[in-house]
C-alpha cells in the first residue's frame, strides 16, 4: 500500500501544527465560531448534536493494521471506544473534545492518516473500489489514480473554498462498480482503449442529497497523462460558475443540469484546452512509481480450492453460510477475498468496538497480509485470505461478533447516524435499520430474497444513499413525529438509478412491516433469476405499492 | 495600510466610489462600472489606475484593459466565496498580468497561503499583526503538492528529482525503464502471481502465451488454465513439427480446458516461394526458422504487448541469465519460469500430475521441429539436441541481447 514519503509526512505533520494553532485561537475568541467553522471543517472537525465528531480520511479505503489499531486507540483514549465507518471510506468518532482533537490528529500523523479535507467545501477523501488489487474483474489498480487525485487535491490552494463540497470516486471494474460512481461529483472509470492504452471515462454532476442525479458522461477516453488537467478543468468551471446563493443547489449537479452535460462539458474542455499541456501533465514514469507502492503482497503457490475446503463446508453450516454469502473470489488462485460484516442483527450499521478492530487488525497481521479495507457499504474486507485459513479467520471474526453472513443481503442495512446523533436529523434510522436486520436474521430466508440493498437516511441529506438503495427508507419529520418514505428501484451501480417513492411516509411503528409486505409481493411476482432490483425494474413500483397500502385482506 | 509581498505598508491607493471625485496625482481603483463609463478619462490623468472585480466578475471582463491597469483587484465580500482564488490564477497564468493583484474585504489570515498561492501579492489588512500572521502563514505549510501561479516547486517535482539523483533512471531506453518498474513491482512474484498480475491487470486483453507443447511446456499451460482459460494460447506449426507434439496439445488442450489455443502456421505462399522442396533448413536454418517461425510469430502477436514464453535459466548457456521480464523488440516478454530448476518441474508436473510430452521418454529433452532435433546426451546441455553439429544456437525469437550474451566458449 502507499507509504508517505518525507513530503507527505512533513504536510501531515505541519496541518497538526497548524491546526493546533487555529483551535487555541479559536479558544482565545481571537477567531469567531463562523471563521473557526470552516478551518475546523477542513480538519474533519464537526459540530454534532451532543459533542463534536471527527471524521478521518481512509484514502481508497485501505487500511494497514496499524492504522486499525490506532484508529482502536484513539477510540478508546479520546471516544467511548468505538468508532464509525461511513459510506464513504471514513470513520468517525462521536465523542471527541475540541482541546484534544489536535493530539488526535497527531496519533494519526504518526500512521500516515489524516482528517484533511474530509469535510468542507473542498475536494473530500477520493474513494476507490475496496476489492482494488485483488478484483477478478480490473483493468488496473485504481487505488493508484485516486493517491494520485488525493495528493493533487490535498491543499489545493484554488479549490479550498468551493461553493459545495466536492467528491470524487474511482473505479476499475469490468464487472460491477463498487464504488457508487455515477453518484459522485467527478466519477472515474478506468479502462483501456483499443490500443490498450489507459484512459478514464470521466462523469461529472451526480449526487444524492435532496435532488439526486446519475452522473452525466463528459468524456468516454481521458488520456492518462491529462487526469489532473482534465479534473482541474472541471473543479475550476465549477468554481467560478457554480452557485453560491442558495445552499441547496450549490453542488456542480445542479450546475451540470441547469446548463446541460453538453453545455458544461463544452466549458470544461474549453479549459482544459488551455490547461493540458502545463506541468499539470503526468509523467507515465510518475505513475509507475505510485503504482509501484500497490504492488501485490507476497502469495504463496496454494491449491485451489484447497483439498480440505469441502469437509469443512460440509462440517460447519455456519461456515458454509458465511463462505457463501460473504467470501468472493480473489485474482490469486488458493485466495479469497472475506467480506466482514459490520451490521449483527439488531446492532448499530457500521459501528466497530475497539477491541473489534483490534482483533480484526490481528486477524489481517495473521492471515491476510496485515492489511483492511473499507467499504462503502459500511463493511470491512480482508483481501488476502489464502482459501486454507478461511476457517480459522471466520473462527476468529465469530469470536467477536463479526462474522454475520449477510453481505449485500437484506440486513446488510447501510444506514446513517440520524437523530441518534446527528444535528441535522429529522427522525432516527439506527433503530430502524436494527428493527429490520433483526426482522430478517434469518438467514434461510434472507438467501431466498437474495441480494437485497437497503438503505436508510434520517433526512433529505442523504448520506445513508437511500435513492441508491433497492430499497430505500427516508426519514422525515411530519408535525413532530417521525415518518419514513420508501422508495424503490434506486441503485448505485453503472447503471445507476434513482429510487422512485411508492407514497406518503408511514410512522415508525409501520414501517418494518411495510418493507416485509414490499419483499413478500416480490417473492410473489419475481421470475426465475430476478434480483429484487430486476423485478422492480420490469414491474415498475404499482405491485410493492399495493402490497403496502392496499394489501389483500385475509 | 496593505501587506505587499508580506511587507506592511501605507496603501497609497485609493478606492474611489462610482460617484467620488476623482483627485489628481492619486494612484485609484474603482469599480468595473466606473472603470468602464471613464475609462477615457482616468487613462489620461499621470497617476496609476486599477480595477476592482467583485466575485461574480471574472478577470475576462478587462482582458482588454489590461495594459492600461496597474492594480487588480478583488473583493472578497465574504471569505468563503473561493472564486477570486480561480480568478486570480487565471490573471496572472493565462492572461500574464504582471501589475499588483489585490484583494479586500473578509480575508482570513488562513487564507494568506493560498491567496499568495494563486498569485495575490498584496492584501489590505487592519493593522500591523497581519505581517507577523502572514509571516507564520508562509511557514505553517512548506510542501505544496500541485502547480500554481507561484513559484513553489510541487511535490512531484521535487520526486522526480530525488529519483532521478537516486540514478534509478539513468537515460536507458524507455522500455527498459518500465521494465525496471515492472521487475521492482512484480520481480519477487512466484510464476503464478506474477501471470495472474500480467494477464488480469497489467495487460488484461493484450497478452498472449507462447507455447512450444514441447517437454515443459504444460507447466505454463497449467499455470494459465488457472487464471484464464480463454488467454490466447499461441503454438508455432512450423509444418515440421513431430506429430506427438501435435497430440501432445490435443491432450494438453482438453485436460486443462484451454479454449483459446491457436496454432500459427507460415504463410503457404511464402513457403512455396522460398521453401518449395522443404529442404530449407538443411541449407539455411535462419532462412527456415524465419519463415517458419520469427514471422509467423510477429503475426500472431500483433495486437499484443506482451507474451509469456517458458524459457529458463537452466536451460543451457545462452540462458544463463535471462530475466524474469525484458523488453523485446517494443513489447514485453515474461519468463515467469526463468529461475525454475530442473527439480521443480518435475515436482509440477509430479503434483499437479501432468502427462510428459511422448517423445521424452525417448529422450528428448528440449523439442522443435522434426530436422533440427535430436536426443541428447546424459549430462549435455538441454538443448544441444537442437540444430545439433550446427553454430545456430537459437531460432531468432528470442534473440538474446548483445550485453548479456555468454557464448558457451565462455564457459
Ligand atoms: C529456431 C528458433 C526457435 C524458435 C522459433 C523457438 C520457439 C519457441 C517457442 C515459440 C517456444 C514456446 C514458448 C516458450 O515456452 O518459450 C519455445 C519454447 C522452448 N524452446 Fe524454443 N524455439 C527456438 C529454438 C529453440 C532452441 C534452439 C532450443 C534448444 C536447443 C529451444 C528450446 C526451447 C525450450 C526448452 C522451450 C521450452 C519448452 C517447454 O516449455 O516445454 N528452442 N521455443
Ligand atoms: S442523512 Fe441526514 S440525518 Fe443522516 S447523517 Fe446525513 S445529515 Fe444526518
Ligand atoms: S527448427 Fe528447423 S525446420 Fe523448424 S523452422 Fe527452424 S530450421 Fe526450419
Amino acid at each position: 500500500m502507499y507509504r508517505y514519503d518525507e513530503f507527505d509526512h512533513a504536510a501531515v505533520s505541519q496541518r497538526v501544527n497548524q491546526f493546533r494553532g487555529q483551535v487555541a485561537r479559536h479558544l482565545s475568541g481571537e477567531l469567531s465560531d463562523d471563521e473557526f467553522r470552516p478551518l475546523r471543517l477542513m480538519n474533519g472537525l464537526y459540530s454534532q448534536l451532543h459533542a463534536y465528531m471527527l471524521r478521518v480520511a481512509i484514502p481508497y479505503g485501505t487500511l494497514s493494521s496499524r492504522q486499525l489499531r490506532a484508529l482502536a486507540g484513539i477510540a478508546r483514549k479520546y471516544d467511548k471506544g468505538y468508532a464509525h465507518f461511513t459510506t464513504r471510506q471514513n470513520v468517525q468518532f462521536n465523542w471527541p473534545t475540541l482541546q484534544d482533537t489536535p493530539d488526535i490528529l497527531a496519533d494519526l500523523a504518526d500512521v500516515e492518516m489524516h482528517a484533511i479535507q474530509t469535510s468542507g467545501n473542498c475536494i473530500r477523501n477520493v474513494t476507490a473500489d475496496q476489492y482494488a488489487g485483488v478484483a477478478v474483474d480490473e483493468v488496473t489498480d485504481p487505488r493508484i489514480y485516486s493517491e494520485i487525485l488525493r495528493q493533487w487535491s490535498t491543499f489545493h490552494p484554488e479549490f479550498s473554498y468551493l461553493p459545495r463540497k466536492f467528491k470524487i470516486a474511482v473505479t476499475a471494474s469490468r464487472g460491477r462498480d463498487r464504488t457508487a460512481v455515477r453518484f459522485h461529483d467527478i466519477g472515474i472509470r478506468v479502462h483501456r482503449n483499443n490500443a490498450g492504452e489507459i484512459g478514464f471515462e470521466i462523469m461529472a454532476g451526480g449526487g444524492l442529497g435532496r435532488t439526486p442525479v446519475v452522473a452525466a458522461t463528459l468524456n468516454e477516453f481521458v488520456p492518462e497523462a491529462d487526469l489532473l488537467s482534465y479534473c482541474e478543468a472541471i473543479v475550476r468551471v465549477y468554481n467560478m460558475i457554480g452557485r453560491r446563493d442558495n445552499l441547496y443547489k450549490s453542488r456542480i449537479k445542479i450546475l451540470v443540469s441547469a446548463l446541460g452535460a453538453a453545455e458544461f462539458t463544452r466549458l470544461v474542455e474549453e479549459e482544459w484546452a488551455a490547461i493540458r499541456n502545463t506541468s499539470l501533465r503526468l509523467p507515465s514514469d510518475d505513475v509507475e512509481r505510485i503504482r509501484a507502492y500497490f504492488a501485490p503482497p507476497h502469495y504463496e503457490t496454494l491449491a485451489n480450492p484447497p483439498p480440505e475446503l469441502a469437509a469443512q463446508l460440509e462440517d460447519d453450516r455456519d461456515f458454509a453460510a458465511w463462505h457463501r454469502q460473504n467470501v468472493a473470489r480473489h485474482r490469486q488462485p488458493g485466495y479469497a477475498i472475506a467480506n466482514l460484516s459490520l451490521k449483527p442483527v439488531g446492532g448499530v450499521p457500521g459501528d466497530a468496538t475497539a477491541e473489534q478492530m483490534e482483533a480484526v487488525a490481528d486477524l489481517a497481521e495473521r492471515y491476510s497480509a496485515a492489511e483492511i479495507r473499507v467499504t462503502h457499504e459500511q463493511n470491512l474486507v480482508l483481501a488476502h485470505v489464502a482459501q486454507k485459513d478461511l476457517v480459522a479467520v471466520w473462527q476468529g471474526l465469530a469470536a467477536h461478533g463479526l462474522a454475520s453472513a449477510n453481505v449485500s443481503l437484506i440486513s446488510d442495512v447501510v444506514c446513517c447516524p440520524g437523530l441518534d446523533y446527528c444535528g441535522l436529523a429529522t427522525a432516527r434510522s439506527i433503530p430502524v435499520a436494527q428493527q429490520i436486520s433483526t426482522r430478517f436474521a434469518e438467514l434461510q430466508k434472507a438467501w431466498d430474497i437474495g441480494e437485497l440493498r437497503l438503505n436508510i437516511s434520517g433526512c433529505i441529506n442523504a448520506c445513508g444513499h437511500h435513492h441508491a438503495g433497492h430499497i430505500g427508507v427516508l426519514g422525515v419529520d411530519k408535525r413532530n413525529e417521525e415518518f419514513y418514505q420508501i422508495t424503490l428501484g434506486g441503485n448505485g451501480e453503472y447503471d445507476a438509478s434513482i429510487g422512485e417513492i411508492i407514497g406518503p411516509g408511514l410512522p415508525g411503528s409501520e414501517i418494518v412491516d411495510a418493507i416485509e409486505r414490499i419483499v413478500e409481493a416480490y417473492l410473489g411476482i419475481r421470475e426465475s433469476g430476478e434480483r429484487f432490483l430486476d423485478t422492480v425494474r420490469r414491474t415498475g413500483i404499482g405491485p410493492f405499492k399495493e402490497a403496502v397500502y392496499d394489501p389483500p385482506q385475509r | 495600510m496593505i501587506l505587499r509581498n508580506g511587507n506592511l505598508e501605507d496603501d497609497g491607493w485609493v478606492r474611489l466610489g462610482d460617484d467620488a471625485p476623482v483627485e489628481g496625482g492619486v494612484p485609484v481603483i474603482v469599480s468595473l462600472d466606473r472603470w468602464r463609463d471613464d475609462h477615457q478619462s482616468l487613462a489620461l490623468r499621470s497617476a496609476p489606475v486599477g480595477v476592482f472585480l467583485r466575485p461574480d466578475q471574472p478577470p475576462t471582463e478587462i482582458l482588454g484593459d489590461l495594459e492600461r491597469l496597474a492594480t487588480v483587484a478583488f473583493e472578497m465580500p465574504v471569505f468563503k466565496d473561493g472564486r477570486v482564488f480561480s480568478h486570480a490564477r487565471l490573471l496572472r497564468e493565462r492572461y500574464n498580468f504582471r501589475g499588483d493583484v489585490r484583494v479586500f474585504g473578509h480575508v482570513l489570515r488562513d487564507q494568506y497561503l493560498f491567496l499568495d498561492r494563486c498569485g495575490v501579492n498584496v492584501i489590505e489588512v487592519d493593522g500591523p499583526k497581519a505581517a507577523e500572521d502572514w509571516a507564520s502563514a508562509m511557514t505553517e505549510l512548506s510542501v505544496v503538492y500541485q502547480p500554481a501561479a507561484d513559484n513553489r516547486r510541487p511535490i512531484p517535482s521535487l520526486r522526480r528529482d530525488a529519483f532521478d539523483r537516486a540514478g534509478e533512471r539513468g537515460d536507458n531506453a524507455k522500455a527498459d525503464a518500465r521494465v525496471r518498474l515492472f521487475s521492482h513491482t512484480y520481480g519477487h512474484l512466484s510464476a503464478q502471481n506474477l501471470l495472474a498480475e500480467m494477464i488480469h491487470t497489467e495487460f488484461a486483453g493484450r497478452i498472449a502465451l507462447v507455447s512450444s507443447f514441447g517437454s515443459e511446456a504444460a507447466i505454463l499451460l497449467h499455470m494459465v488454465a488457472g487464471i484464464d482459460p480463454a488467454l490466447p494460447v499461441v503454438l508455432l506449426d512450423t509444418r515440421k513439427l513431430f506429430g506427438e507434439t501435435l497430440r501432445y496439445r490435443d491432450l494438453l488442450v482438453d485436460r486443462l480446458g484451454l479454449t483459446n489455443v491457436r496454432s500459427e502456421q507460415p504463410d503457404a505462399a511464402e513457403v512455396a516461394r522460398r521453401d518449395a522442396d522443404g529442404m530449407l533448413w538443411q541449407r539455411d536454418g535462419d532462412a527456415c526458422c524465419s519463415l517458419r517461425k520469427v514471422e509467423p510469430l510477429e503475426r500472431a502477436l500483433s495486437g499484443v504487448d506482451a507474451w509469456i514464453t517458458g524459457r529458463k535459466r537452466y536451460q543451457g548457456a545462452r540462458r544463463a541469465v535471462l530475466p524474469v521480464i525484458e523488453a523485446s523488440a517494443g513489447r514485453i516478454k515474461i519468463n515467469p519460469l526463468a529461475s525454475w530448476t530442473r527439480d521443480l518441474v518435475d515436482e509440477y508436473f509430479a503434483e499437479h500430475d501432468l502427462p510428459r510430452h511422448p517423445l521424452e521418454e525417448d529422450g528428448f529433452r528440449s523439442i522443435g521441429c522434426m530436422p533440427c532435433t535430436d536426443r541428447i546426451a546424459h549430462g549435455e546441455d538441454l538443448r544441444a539436441g537442437r540444430w545439433r553439429g550446427r553454430s545456430k544456437m537459437e531460432c531468432g525469437i528470442h534473440e538474446t541481447p548483445a550485453s548479456q550474451s555468454l557464448t558457451s566458449s565462455g564457459l
